[in-house]
């Protein structure tokens, strides 16, 4: 039996910022790694550090009350370490060679001007493995573009695809680009770890979101390139099922997603919505009819799931062998059976905002690894004194002094921009969101432990500003 | 001549469509062996999913097969014969990894199952990809990309105010189920590295389909957040935000940190930025519909999609613009880098295709044809495991390749 996870022993610096890079990083951490967070005390990791306070709250120290910073982070460690400060560039040369891998998320001209390019890593260590994310990549005219999930998503021609078919192209609305571009990195590191157990080398990573994105297009692209055709937005319509889509079932905005794939799920599908008639009728004779008719289906179908919920219609359909499934909110994802049967969701402890649940980044199951329990998702600097002091030897004295200059530090040194906001709920609610009130004893009761606020309460900022 | 990453790595592949095959396309990329075993007759069914050039189905040339198995051997078995099976087993003995998308516990009736195997093949990795994993109350469902898209909890957020939730364009739940699974594999695949011995890794599309939403499950453990109101169909952007009219199309207008001053500079008149519509925010939502008209509107009007973003981007701004896959052969940042690659194929022709999903400096990505049906079965079965011709003619008589 395999005790120890697979990156065991390897060191991660990672001075990735806000969601693509994270995510690279926490498949790395998942993994096994020893990743090290690289946050500057003068401009934390932006903007996860910033949005999204537990309990909509930010507190006295709102840094580290930030759901998706906590979410693209578990397991990891941080320090703090200013890179516009030459101090700070000579204590990250040092860290080099102790590591096997370095990522970084930022504009592309940037580490060079930090005289920290591939070229000045490899010349410290040639074991090294420099993992460079982007939106346009490292090289080609357009490698300053700058580009946030959205951009990522409509200059790639994904969004081109994504919509309603009488209407406008949509971005994913879920960060899909940036988790593309993430765990296209984390991918790449694989690769290279792969390669420098044989032969010894390491190398440079340059991963693009757009081109990331590209290789998960592959048949709209070869038929282009075959016929000249480009798709506009299909809904959820097939190139060749129908009915394939979302209906409405009975309660607020809630849906069921229903694909027919062949005769037999029609078949199944006309006799579990009482309607066997249909399989004899000529607009729904063969797919083809099926599929140029689908429009008109639509409110047939809806009279028999807006009568049930999503669930209920969903399990009849599965039933008898028709894949149906209901469109889950993310409350529902947390509740789900099957997700959590499979322990797809961890409680970890942290030490300000208490235990929350935190996906697993690979969620396989491995006969020959057991899962193991991550470390809560890092408070700023925390790991200043065992990093810089174990690994680099400084003293209490020179942790002190650079914290003084501003080099390192464990809270940010100045305030965010317009200072930390929580969301509007009650404007929200007011105009049609969601937000249940609940959730605390919801999520407690279905994982059998208490879920929010149940950290130390005295751990305030007080003690948040002595750790170095 | 650079080197491969994955050269002398031998993987099996039982699997079909687009999950399976596009994790295994990782490891053809980097340069491993990866033999495909195909359905006689019919072969993986990618093969019947077209687009075909011209709209001629034709098993030989359908794009997504071509794309998402470039590289790669195909041999055909029949693994419903237990002559199929033995062959199988045997190629299962000398591979590092082996793949299969059966239902689960589906193989085990077969003997094709990780204990079976691991009997032959103690290194081995066996890699199952299914709807919703080995185990759980779910297991045995069907699905397809589309429910898995809605039982992931993704899809909730794409909708707009009325209307039904709609998944992404093109098969997203399959492509990230490959892509998860191809970084799964690669934990055992390290782990081995180590250890010298394989593993079984249990996959699961629902839960890689899942694990890319980064926000949603989060916010509502943090708040109870489900979601924010719905919003309507889009509108025109106001106010230097949003989504603007030009010349050929629409342009996303996103002035980011500092950006009003940068905007100013865009629109060649840097003096602007002390104007108090450019300075308070406040002041410039209320005179939005002016603000435009006099700044925006004129210049925009004049200038096409791709002149007004290359203009933003030059000052540091993130617009863009939504380009149709009709223009990605075009675009010049895509050229330069190689971002599709021109593969000869004996039956679809010259096509082009996605190339590297990374730029690896020292084992870069390589690009190849996809192989015909069958098109490996003497190099492997006479090659390889040393059939005779006139045994692979019996073989072929009886329906096993």
């Amino acid at each position: 039996m395999t005790t120890t996870l697979p990156l065991a022993g390897i060191r991660v610096l990672d001075l990735t910022r806000a969601y693509a890079g994270p995510t690279a990083t926490a498949y790395l951490a998942d993994l096994g790694a020893e990743v090290i967070k690289i946050e500057a005390a003068s401009r934390p990791d932006i903007p996860t550090r910033e949005i999204n306070f537990a309990e909509n709250d930010p507190g006295d120290c709102p840094w580290e009350r930030a759901a998706y910073f906590h979410r693209l982070n578990v397991g990891k460690q941080d320090i703090t370490l200013d890179l516009t400060n030459a101090q700070g560039i000579e204590l990250f040369r040092r860290l080099v060679p102790l590591a096997d891998i370095v990522a970084e998320n930022y504009n592309p001209a940037t580490m060079e001007r930090f005289g920290l390019g591939y070229e000045a890593l490899k010349a410290v260590n040639p074991r090294i493995i420099m993992l460079s994310m982007s939106g346009f990549g490292a090289t080609g005219p357009r490698r300053s573009w700058a580009a946030y999930y959205p951009a990522m998503e409509s200059m790639s021609g994904m969004a081109s695809m994504t919509g309603y078919p009488d209407g406008e192209t949509m971005y994913s609305g879920t960060g899909y680009a940036d988790w593309i571009l993430g765990s296209a990195g984390a991918a790449a590191v694989l690769i290279a770890l792969y390669h420098r157990n044989r032969v010894g080398e390491g190398q440079y990573i340059d991963v693009s979101g757009r081109e990331a994105l590209l290789v998960h297009m592959g048949e709209a692209i070869a038929d282009f390139s075959m016929n000249g055709r480009a798709p506009g937005p299909v809904g959820n319509r097939h190139p060749s099922m129908a009915p394939h889509d979302t209906y409405r079932a009975a309660g607020d905005d809630s849906w069921v997603a229903i694909a027919v794939r062949d005769e037999q799920d029609w078949k199944a599908f006309c006799q579990v919505l009482g309607h066997p008639a249909w399989t004899r009728d000529e607009r729904f004779a063969d797919p083809a009819a099926r599929w140029h008719n689908q429009d008109e289906m639509r409110p047939m179908i809806e009279a028999w799931t807006s009568s049930r919920g999503h669930r209920e219609a969903a399990r009849s359909l599965l039933e008898a062998g028709v894949p149906s499934e209901p469109v889950l909110d993310p409350r529902e994802i947390l509740l789900d059976p099957q997700v959590r049967d499979r322990g797809y969701f961890e409680v970890i402890e942290h030490p300000v905002v208490g235990s929350r649940l935190y996906p697993r980044q690979v969620p396989a199951h491995y006969s020959a690894i057991p899962r193991q329990g991550r470390a809560h998702p890092p408070l700023l600097g925390q790991d200043n004194r065992q990093v810089l002091g174990g690994l680099l030897n400084l003293g209490d004295d020179e942790l002190a002094r650079l914290e003084e200059a501003g080099v390192i530090g464990s809270r940010p040194l100045r305030a965010t921009r317009g200072g930390p906001r929580p969301h509007p709920f009650e404007a929200w609610r007011r105009a049609g969101g969601q937000i249940d009130d609940d959730y605390q004893a919801l999520l407690s009761g279905a994982y059998g432990q208490p879920i929010g606020p149940n950290g130390d309460p005295d751990l305030t900022d007080r003690e948040l500003r002595t750790s170095p | 001549m650079p080197s491969e990453a994955f050269a002398g790595l031998r993987i099996l592949d039982l699997t079909q469509g687009i999950a399976g095959p596009s994790c295994t396309k990782w490891f053809a990329d980097f340069g491993a062996e990866v033999i495909k075993i195909e359905p006689p007759a019919a072969g993986d069914a990618a093969r019947s999913a077209g687009p075909y050039p011209g709209d001629l189905p034709n098993a030989e040339a359908s794009g997504l097969f071509l794309y998402l198995n470039s590289r790669k051997k195909s041999v055909t078995i029949n693994i419903r014969s237990e002559a199929g099976r033995g062959i199988v087993r045997r190629l299962a003995g000398e591979a590092d990894i082996l793949f299969e998308d059966f239902g689960p516990g589906e193989l085990s009736a077969w003997g094709l199952d990780y204990e079976a195997l691991r009997g032959v093949n103690q290194a081995l990795i066996y890699v199952s990809v299914t709807n919703f994993g080995q185990t759980g109350p779910y297991r045995d469902d069907p699905a397809t990309d589309l429910t898995l898209a809605a039982a992931s909890g993704t899809m909730n957020v794409r909708a707009l105010a009325g209307r039904q939730p709609i998944r992404m364009g093109g098969s997203q739940s399959y492509y990230i189920a490959g892509r998860v699974g191809f970084i799964s594999v690669m934990g055992a695949l390290l782990s081995r590295d180590v250890t010298g011995e394989g593993q079984a890794v249990d996959v699961s599309m629902l839960e890689a389909a899942a694990s890319n939403d980064m926000a949603a499950p989060t916010s509502f453990a943090y708040q109870g957040l489900i979601r924010q109101p719905r919003r309507g169909p889009a509108t025109r952007g106001r106010g230097g935000m949003g989504r603007y009219p030009c010349k050929d199309g629409w342009v996303d207008v996103m002035p980011g940190v500092g950006g009003l001053r940068k905007l100013a500079v865009m629109l060649g008149e840097p003096a602007l930025a002390a104007h108090p519509w450019f300075e308070d925010h406040q002041l410039r939502n209320e005179h939005a519909a002016e603000f435009d008209e006099q700044f925006m509107d004129p210049w925009f009007k004049e200038r096409t999609r791709a002149e007004v973003v290359a203009a933003a981007q030059a000052v540091g701004m993130p617009f863009s613009y939504t380009l149709g896959v009709d223009e990605l052969f075009d675009d010049p940042q895509f050229e330069a880098r190689n971002a599709f690659a021109t593969v000869e194929h004996p039956v679809a022709g010259r096509q082009r295709l996605p190339a590297a999903p990374a730029a690896l400096s020292a084992t870069p990505w390589q690009a190849g044809p996809a192989p015909l049906l069958g098109e490996h079965n003497e190099e492997i079965l006479c090659g390889r495991l040393s059939y005779t011709r006139n045994e692979l003619s019996v073989l072929r008589e009886q329906g096993v390749i």
